[in-house]
């Protein structure tokens, strides 16, 4: 690839991300594709309730668990789901040393680690993913819409809905549409 | 219970559609008992563990699991209880058996049912709503937070107390010493720190520039009290170290120690004068295990509380929501058990009514299955028993009406077959009830006594108080004054200008016990009796006439007959007269005689020896012997004779007898061959007529005349022998031709002509 090459694309995909950023629900998602591969980065500032941080200051693990799904947008039928990635973000805060133990997770799997007893840094850790990747599973389709959808889940919660079923805390959206 | 026919019966229609085994299967319920008891348990379990279940499951899937059960609960609690009120309704709109009993049952039931858990529900929440309050009440919270404020606090002073000895240190040291690597000198300025730290150690890092690579370090000293447990490891205060090289600020760190004691590092940055970092001095103080573990603990106290207190509301709910679903179940078990215990009760009442509806309606061959041992199923054996007590008795009575019918028909027979026999016969029945009031009559009776069928249920008083009747007045006022012994009495009664003598018998009957119960009055026409009598006697007497005048009438007339030729030779005079005495006296012989061969043809009078024969034949035989006599006479003899008669077995000469027999009598009646003409203008005629009675199965012939008639007084006395209305003759043609019609097997009446006249009616029975 050459750098003229390189530039271009550069560009273009930079272009597209900023044109896909979205403001949907409570959380701001942004879809990134490239090399016919997406990614998505999201942030929910809103997530970090005063309940949350009642929750973590109480020395319970907190987590954020962001469902992040790909999807291709049907008129007649329910929406195909084309990949899904599950992103959580975990923090531990130690009341004798007053660190918080911030995790972040893909899949069930720790992608990172750290301590800190800021916690204006363990919200945004806590709030924020970066180009997080989602597997497709098929090819993307030249000139057809997709969109990336996030829900956040937050536990423990303070509060219960009579409810039981299907209950986000927070959800965004970002529409695309791939071009080759 | 179930309905059933008894072994051998058709099945009846049952209702309620099938019978559901399964849930009243006793082991089934046990079962689903356990299952309840099982289920029950757990969400007692499930609630006592609540502190040992990690948060985001208990506020997650164990709460909304939780919440989603009581839904389910609640949705067939709904449904089980909407089910059967539909069904209460339905059945009461139905107009079912026990319908309302079986709703104000289930109404009851689900009362004490239902108020009771709603109000323990109510109860239990606010319970668990005033026990969560106070699980974070003031003092505790107070408690909790001083307890881990001072652990904080004191962790935190060693943190800061470690950072200002770091500092200094990071300050006091030289930075010669430290890039020149001179950890003879170092290690001088630092060997006392330890001590002062009592189990403590400092750490001292040199930097070590590598060309394109970061910045590292390198350790230089190292000292340590001797106290300092060995089993903390360098590496962590390399890692705090380059932390502080990499931020350029303080860094802290805690190693948790294998002897049970902490290791608390604080790294801090040496600079040289112009602000660039040439090593990093860490110093680490170690915790003891005993308050490690009590700042440990009086911290994870802090936080369980604190944790427990932001998931108030979800642990409150999960409580509840336990709670609820215990409550719900407690609900739905009561529900179904009194919608069960309902239907035990209802049903085999429910079924024993429809059972008695249907052995009310004839089916007596049902029988009821008993479900139960108890006293609905004593119940239910009683009523099969009941039920075949009265199969069996249904069957007997059937038998035995069976045999009733039977009797009836064979007594209705009976009865028809006398009731035939009291028409039939000439007898005249007439039975009277104890009041002395008419019950029966039959024909011979009413047709003797004029009677019709409104003499039925009137007094007896009042139906032979009719003057015609009064003659058998006697006889029934003795029957009604029930006179013990049997009335019998002949008696003389004018029935249609005619006379009817009657012997009438009246019996007072009496039943078992001697009450009376009515009478019966029997009445004989003897009137043909008496009349065979009187012409047996008059036939007796012609034969003792015949015999004894005819005798001595040849000698007398002989005597005569003598004496006038004896005298013949007398004076004319003496002659003269002789003959005049002896032509009298023969003149009188002879019409003595003929007077007794009369008597003596009434007397010898054969029998009729009967053969098939044409009666108009013989009347258009007979009639013309009087052509002559009447060709010159004034009187008209017609012939109006029926066609198509059958015949008759006569004795032809004896019936011509009375053919010849009647037609003298009109004649003379008009009388005789010149007779005048009739005061209307009418000319004097005599009418033969026939016919044929079909019904009556006779021949039918008349011989009546327009004369002046036969006063009604005398009517029944023109077939007595010797009786003549004309003063002549010997009156026994009509008696003889009486004999003959009789001898006959027929009969003979005289009435009436209109609008004058005479007319003699003779049936004959049809070969």
């Amino acid at each position: 690839m050459t750098a003229r090459r390189s530039f271009w694309s550069a560009a273009l995909w930079m272009s597209l991300a900023a044109s896909l950023a979205a403001v949907a629900g409570d959380i701001k998602v942004t879809a990134v594709v490239k090399d016919a591969k997406v990614s998505a980065s999201f942030t929910a500032p809103a997530a970090f309730t005063d309940d949350a941080r009642a929750v973590m200051q109480s020395g319970l693990v907190l987590t954020f668990t962001f469902d992040v799904e790909l999807r291709r947008p049907s008129g007649v039928w329910f929406d195909r789901t084309l990949g899904t990635v599950v992103a959580a973000s975990s923090v531990k805060f130690d009341n004798l040393t007053g660190v918080y133990q911030v995790s972040k997770l893909q899949d069930d799997h720790v992608v990172w680690s750290e301590r800190t007893q800021d916690e204006a840094q363990v919200r945004g850790w806590m709030t924020s993913f970066e180009r997080v990747p989602i597997n497709p599973g098929e090819a993307l389709e030249p000139n057809v819409e997709y969109y990336v959808h996030v829900r956040l889940h937050a536990s423990p919660k303070r509060t219960f809905s009579l409810w039981p079923f299907g209950h986000d805390d927070g959800s965004g959206r970002a529409d695309f549409t791939f071009i080759r | 219970m179930l309905l059933k026919p008894a072994p051998g019966a058709d099945a009846p229609q049952q209702e309620g559609g099938p019978r559901r085994r399964v849930l009243d299967n006793p082991r089934v319920l046990l079962v689903a008992g356990l299952f309840l008891i099982a289920i029950l348990g757990g969400l007692f379990w499930l609630a006592d563990r609540t502190s040992e279940i990690a948060p985001p499951v208990l506020t997650g899937a164990l709460l909304y699991g939780l919440l989603a059960v009581d839904l389910v609960l609640i949705v067939v609690l709904a449904f089980v209880l909407a089910r059967n009120l539909l069904k209460l309704w339905v059945e009461q709109r139905r107009a079912a058996p026990f319908a309302r009993f079986r709703g104000k049952l289930v109404a009851a039931l689900l009362a004490m049912a239902i108020v009771p858990s709603v109000l323990v529900l109510i109860s239990g929440s606010q319970i668990i709503r005033d026990s969560a309050a106070r699980w974070f009440s003031g003092p505790v919270d107070d408690v909790l937070s001083a307890a881990q404020t001072i652990a904080s606090q004191y962790y935190q002073d060693r943190l800061d107390a470690l950072r200002l000895r770091a500092e200094r240190l990071s300050r006091t040291l030289p930075v010669t010493a430290i890039a020149a690597s001179d950890a003879a000198t170092l290690t001088a300025l630092v060997e006392g720190e330890p001590a002062t730290l009592r189990d403590g150690m400092v750490e001292l890092y040199r930097t070590v520039s590598d060309p394109g690579h970061a910045q590292d370090l390198a350790l230089l000293v190292a000292v340590e009290s001797p106290t300092l447990p060995k089993d903390h490891v360098r590496a962590s205060a390399d890692l705090v170290a380059a932390r502080a090289l990499a931020s350029g600020r303080e860094e802290t760190t805690q190693d948790d120690l294998d002897s049970g004691g902490m290791l608390l590092r604080t790294a801090v940055p040496i600079r040289n004068a112009d602000g660039e970092p040439v090593g990093v001095v860490v110093v680490s103080q170690h915790l003891g295990a005993e308050i490690k573990t009590r700042a440990r603990l009086a911290t994870e106290a802090y936080e369980s509380y604190q944790g427990l207190r932001v998931l108030k509301g979800p642990i409150q709910g999960i409580y509840q929501s336990v709670f609820l679903a215990v409550t719900l179940l407690i609900l739905m078990s009561a529900t179904w058990l009194g919608l069960y215990l309902a239907k035990r009760i209802t049903r085999p009442v429910q079924m024993l009514a429809e059972g008695a509806r249907a052995i009310g309606a004839g089916q007596l061959d049902l029988r009821l299955e008993s479900e139960t041992s108890d006293e609905l199923g004593s119940l239910v054996e009683s009523f099969n028993m009941m039920a075949a007590e009265l199969q069996t008795s249904r069957e007997r009575l059937e038998q035995s009406r069976h045999d009733l019918e039977h009797k009836n028909l064979e007594v209705d027979a009976r009865r028809r077959y006398i009731e035939t026999i009291l028409e039939r016969v000439a007898t005249g029945v007439i039975s009277l009830d104890a009041t002395g009031h008419v019950q029966t009559v039959n024909g011979a009776a009413a047709r003797l006594l004029g009677l019709d069928a409104a003499a039925l249920g009137r007094p007896a008083s009042d139906v032979f108080g009719r003057a015609d009747l009064q003659a058998l007045a006697p006889v029934i006022d003795r029957a009604v004054r029930r006179e013990p012994g049997a009335v019998v009495q002949e008696v003389t009664l004018a029935r249609e200008d005619r006379e009817v003598h009657l012997a009438a018998a009246a019996t007072v009957l009496t039943g078992e016990a001697g009450q009376p119960e009515g009478a019966v009055l029997v009445l004989d026409d003897v009137t043909p009796l008496i009349r065979a009598q009187r012409v047996a006697a008059w036939r007796d007497v012609a034969r003792r006439l015949a015999h004894e005048i005819k005798n001595p009438l040849t000698p007398i007339q002989l005597s005569a007959e003598r004496l006038r030729r004896h005298f013949g030779g007398a004076p004319a005079p003496t002659f003269a007269l002789v003959t005049e005495c002896t032509d009298a006296i023969i003149t009188e012989v002879e019409a003595l005689k003929g007077l007794v061969d009369e008597f003596a043809q009434f007397a010898r009078l054969r029998g009729p020896r009967l053969l098939p024969a044409d009666l108009n034949q013989l009347i258009d035989e007979t009639l013309p012997l009087y052509a002559g006599v009447l060709q010159q006479g004034s009187v008209h003899l017609e012939r109006r004779l029926g066609s198509g008669l059958p015949a008759v077995r006569i004795d032809a000469e004896q019936i011509r007898q009375v053919i010849i027999n009647l037609v003298d009598n009109a004649l003379e009646a008009l009388g005789g061959p010149a007779a005048p003409a009739r005061p209307g203008g009418g000319s004097p005629t005599i009418t033969v007529t026939t016919v044929h009675e079909a019904r009556d199965g006779v021949v039918r012939m008349q011989v009546g005349d327009n004369g002046p008639g036969v006063p009604p007084a005398d009517r029944d006395k023109l077939f007595m022998p010797y009786y003549s209305t004309k003063g002549r003759g010997s009156g026994l043609g009509l008696a003889i031709v009486r004999r003959i019609v009789v001898e006959h097997g027929g009969g003979i009446e005289v009435g009436e002509a209109h609008p004058s006249g005479t007319i003699f009616t003779v049936e004959l029975p049809a070969a």
